[in-house]
């Protein structure tokens, strides 16, 4: 029943918003001297009368030279306020922001008797730069907020790519934010530019005599002549010119979307092919990264605490962490997009703390790949060489080179739009590896793509990494990532470095409970220290689980946290009990086909989870079954009580 | 980027426009609004006159009056229309969002004249009133509150549906399947669901309207018949047929005043941005 109402009350509603429009045209065609609809006979003569007469397009003129003046001002006035606004916070923006929107606000009543208070006692009543003046008030807040509006649906992670890829603060914005808020000045300016053209009450004061707006005659001719039908012809005319300026723009859009599918003219030369591959010189050869003492605070917070690192030339350095553990604000304090708050980063040994970004020679694929979505995919590598000024043979011969490095020759003409997203995620490899950056950084580069393909790309990027020696800082949350591609790895947990080492070191000893949790699976079991014998102690667990363990130097009475990796548990027979085995029941069993995972309870507090490779001839245990389970005392870690859970 | 700019120097750019706006609009505005104040004993006279004369609070009320009864019913009309475009699949919403932008393509002086013809004794809307025999003789549609009430209405309308539809776009579609899932009605899922979600464009759209409303001059001049007098008519008569700037300024004082206290009230309660967000 409602939806019925909603469609009857939707139809009404539309019919009334069109019905003017519906009624106008045929009315504009009339034969009769006073208006009635439906109207009697045809005849052009209201378009004549207002096509032929020399007041009426007079007044279109100055309708017309206002209006582009009005909307010229308002654009060079709006644009970079709107930029500025959208960008910096300062205290006051908000009333700044208000003052800005008045005159949407403010009764159009009151801004006209002001400028013409104004404006008569500088004797410009009548001029079109007093109308335009006036009417560029008006139409300023829209240019601002549409302004506005597209800055914020711009993602700062291309302004960030462009730094990074050593474009300068004013190249940034020229060739990447003006390019992708022109379609925002663009609408603001429309608004603006009608706005200027519909107002009729600033023109009731300000036009004069001598300076007739076209919405002045018409309020004229409505006022004074009762129902002048030459004011049909106007708003018919009115409606065609909107259309065809709406359909312009619809053509000119098709056509740019065309274009940028075209081959751009200069991929001409070719001929220096594989020099990207070969040339070893030119800061080829990876540097080394140092952070000592890194702090950043924002407020009260402090997101990454004194890290002191090291990535040695060439090496693959890993920052692993779980989210929102400061791996993210450490990178982007490396790619100097944040300002550390204390402590120094060098690159190659020389400090670039206080260097803006395109000046260090770093080169970043970002989460989301930040392609220009203006640019061709070849415009996209070509960007870093163009911003340091490479001749136009050099540009196309780098770039085809780094597209084969990526396996993308051929792509160059496509829009990054029409790429998948693997596809995507090696152009920005190659349009951060273009210029011979020094160092490679990559935030979560593969978090986006599926399973298959991450491990496709994982693969990739070693090959690459062990062709062209370079320095990688690699940033994921995903260990076995981590594992699958780095020379060493450096964890990272609360904005502190919890432990470096290679893949192997971090598996094999970790250094607390957060590790042994993080890297792999372990299982925790918190005791007290009952006895010690020599380089062994007993631990008796808060279950009331006697365990033995090696622990050179423990005191009785210590409490300990006990890990114990799940492939490292035995599963016995229950009569191994009497060879010191502990019995246990199996809780659950779930088949993962490489391995079976069981659960079982030792104690009335502890349960331990352990693995099985699934070989032909094992077969897994049943769930309520009773059996032992055991271990290499070897296997056991003691830790420290870690306050980092896993 | 690395470093935020200094302060000063991200400010820059809103230099000229601040300037601007401070001589073209900032200056005048104040000057003129100072005209209200000027003469000493006879300025007090002069508030005193708009507060004890009743044409000016008859004319006041009239002028709430129109904008709260214009901001209903557009809203009234304008729910539905947003809910229709919110939940159509897009090819159908874009073309109704034409429909709905129509209005836009010609002037407000234009639509206003339309109307005129449309509304009066002999219009189209008065035969098919007649012809369907809602009505036994033609009725009084225009020149009088009713089509001032229609003209602003027909005005106003494509404003309050974008408003309105903004927020609704922007109201996650599965969150309607998943109480439909969880054994809601489609009427309890819209009741329950997207109408709470849409109250903030609702507030948006009202408080638009509402303060744009307050302001009309073209369409209550031409529709009213002069039965109608807005505050914005009134200080338009002052200065063009009076000549008295003093009283002119003293209503305009009255007029800002009360759109901005509705405005800053509105600001307390919702963004600002928000009420823009679509324009």
């Amino acid at each position: 029943m409602w939806r019925a109402a909603t469609t009857t009350v939707t139809t009404f509603s539309l019919f009334f918003l069109v019905l003017p429009m519906l009624a106008l045209i045929p009315m504009s065609f009339s034969s009769e001297h006073w208006l009635s609809f439906p109207p009697s006979g045809f005849s052009l003569e209201w378009y004549r009368g207002f096509l032929g007469d020399r007041d009426w397009m007079e007044s279109v003129l100055t309708s017309l030279k206002v209006a582009v003046v009005a909307t010229a001002l308002a654009c060079a006035l709006g644009t970079p306020a709107g930029v500025a606004l959208a960008r910096h916070r300062f205290p006051g923006k908000d009333l700044l922001y208000s003052l800005i929107l008045a005159p949407i606000i403010v009764p159009i009543m009151i801004i006209a008797i002001s400028s013409y208070l104004m404006f008569s006692s500088l004797r410009l009543v009548g001029s079109i730069p007093a109308l335009a003046i006036t009417h560029a008030v008006l139409g300023v807040p829209y240019v601002v907020i549409n302004v506005m509006a597209a800055m914020r649906s711009l993602d700062i992670q291309l302004e960030r790519a462009a730094r990074s890829l050593g474009a300068t603060a004013w190249q940034t914005f020229w060739k990447v934010t003006a390019r992708l808020i022109q379609a925002g000045i663009l609408a603001g300016a429309l608004f603006a530019f009608i706005t200027s053209l519909d107002e009729a009450v600033v023109a009731l004061f300000l036009s004069g005599t001598s300076a007739v707006t076209l919405p002045r005659m018409m309020w004229d001719a409505i006022t004074q002549d009762e129902l002048n039908p030459t004011v049909t012809a106007i708003a018919s005319l009115q409606m065609g010119m909107a259309v065809i300026v709406l359909a312009g723009v619809e053509i000119l859009r098709t056509q740019q979307a065309r274009r940028a599918g075209r081959p751009r003219p200069d991929e001409a030369a070719r001929e220096a092919g594989g020099r990207f591959l070969h040339t070893g010189a030119a800061g080829r050869e990876g540097a080394a990264l140092r952070l000592a003492d890194v702090t950043k605070r924002f407020g009260a917070v402090t997101a990454v605490d004194r890290v002191s690192l090291e990535a040695r030339p060439g090496e693959f350095l890993t920052l692993l962490g779980p989210s929102g553990s400061g791996k993210t604000t450490i990178l982007n304090m490396i790619a100097g997009f944040e300002a550390p708050t204390a402590g120094e980063i060098l690159l190659g040994g020389s400090p670039v703390t206080a260097k803006p970004p395109n000046q260090r020679e770093m080169g970043m694929v970002f989460q989301n790949y930040a392609l220009f979505p203006h640019m061709t995919v070849f415009e996209n590598i070509a960007f870093p060489l163009r911003v340091r000024r490479a001749s136009g043979a050099d540009v196309a011969a780098r770039v085809e080179d780094a597209l084969r490095l990526v396996r993308l020759e051929g792509y160059g003409v496509r829009s990054p739009r029409q790429l998948s997203g693997g596809q995507q995620q090696r152009v920005a490899l190659a349009r951060a590896l273009v210029f011979n950056p020094r160092l490679l950084l990559m935030d979560e580069p593969l978090a986006a793509l599926d399973k298959h393909l991450r491990e496709n790309m994982q693969i990739e990027l070693r090959r690459l990494h062990e062709h062209l020696h370079i320095t990688i800082l690699f940033v994921t949350h995903d260990q076995a990532e981590a594992m699958t591609m780095s020379d060493r790895i450096a964890v990272i947990n609360h904005g502190r470095v919890e432990q470096v080492g290679t893949p192997a070191e971090l598996y094999e000893a970790p250094a607390n409970a957060f590790i042994a949790g993080f890297i792999g699976e372990s299982n925790f079991l918190d005791g007290t220290v009952t006895a010690v014998n020599g380089p062994e102690a007993s631990v008796e667990s808060a279950g009331g689980l006697r365990l033995i363990v090696s622990s050179a130097g423990a005191n009785v009475g210590q409490r300990l946290r006990i890990a114990i990796r799940p492939e490292a548990i035995h599963l016995l027979p229950e009569s191994a009990v009497n060879a010191g085995a502990i019995p246990a029941e199996i809780e659950e069993v779930i088949y993962l086909g490489d391995v079976i995972k069981c659960a079982a309870r030792v104690s009335a507090h502890d349960t331990l989870v352990l693995k099985q490779a699934n070989r032909r001839g094992v077969r897994p245990p049943e769930v309520g079954s009773r059996v032992c389970v055991g271990w290499a005392i070897e296997d056991v870690r003691v830790l420290p009580p870690s306050a980092g859970e896993g | 980027m690395s470093v935020r700019p200094p302060l000063l120097r991200g400010l820059v750019p809103l230099v000229p426009l601040l300037l601007f706006l401070t001589v073209f609009f900032i200056y005048p505005v104040s000057r003129m609004l100072l005209l209200g104040f000027s003469g000493g004993a006879s300025a007090f006279a002069r508030y005193h006159e708009l507060w004890a004369t009743g044409l000016y609070r008859h004319v006041l009320a009239e002028t709430f009056r129109i904008s709260v009864t214009v901001t209903v019913a557009c809203l009234l009309l304008g729910y539905p229309v947003a809910y229709t475009l919110a939940t159509a699949p897009p090819r159908r919403a874009n073309l109704l969002l034409i429909l709905v932008i129509t209005p836009f393509w010609i002037s407000v002086l234009a639509r206003s004249f339309t109307w005129m013809v449309l509304l009066q004794r002999a219009g189209v809307v008065n035969q098919l009133l007649l012809a369907l025999h809602v009505v036994r003789a033609p009725v009084p549609l225009v020149y009088n509150l009713l089509g001032v009430y229609i003209g602003m209405v027909h005005i106003l309308l494509p404003f309050m549906i974008l408003s309105l539809y903004a927020v609704m776009r922007g109201i996650d579609p599965s969150l309607l399947r998943a109480a439909g899932n969880l054994g809601a009605s489609e009427w309890q899922a819209f009741r329950r669901v997207f109408f709470p979600l849409s109250l903030p464009g609702v507030a948006a759209g009202s408080l638009m309207l509402f303060v744009v409303g307050l302001g009309f001059f073209i369409t209550p001049a031409l529709l009213g018949g002069g039965k109608v007098t807005t505050v914005a008519m009134l200080i338009e008569a002052y200065i063009h047929q009076a000549f008295d700037w003093g009283l002119a300024s003293a209503l305009a004082l009255v007029l800002l005043v009360a759109t901005v206290l509705v405005f800053v009230a509105y600001n307390r309660v919702l963004n600002l941005d928000r009420m823009f967000g679509i324009r």
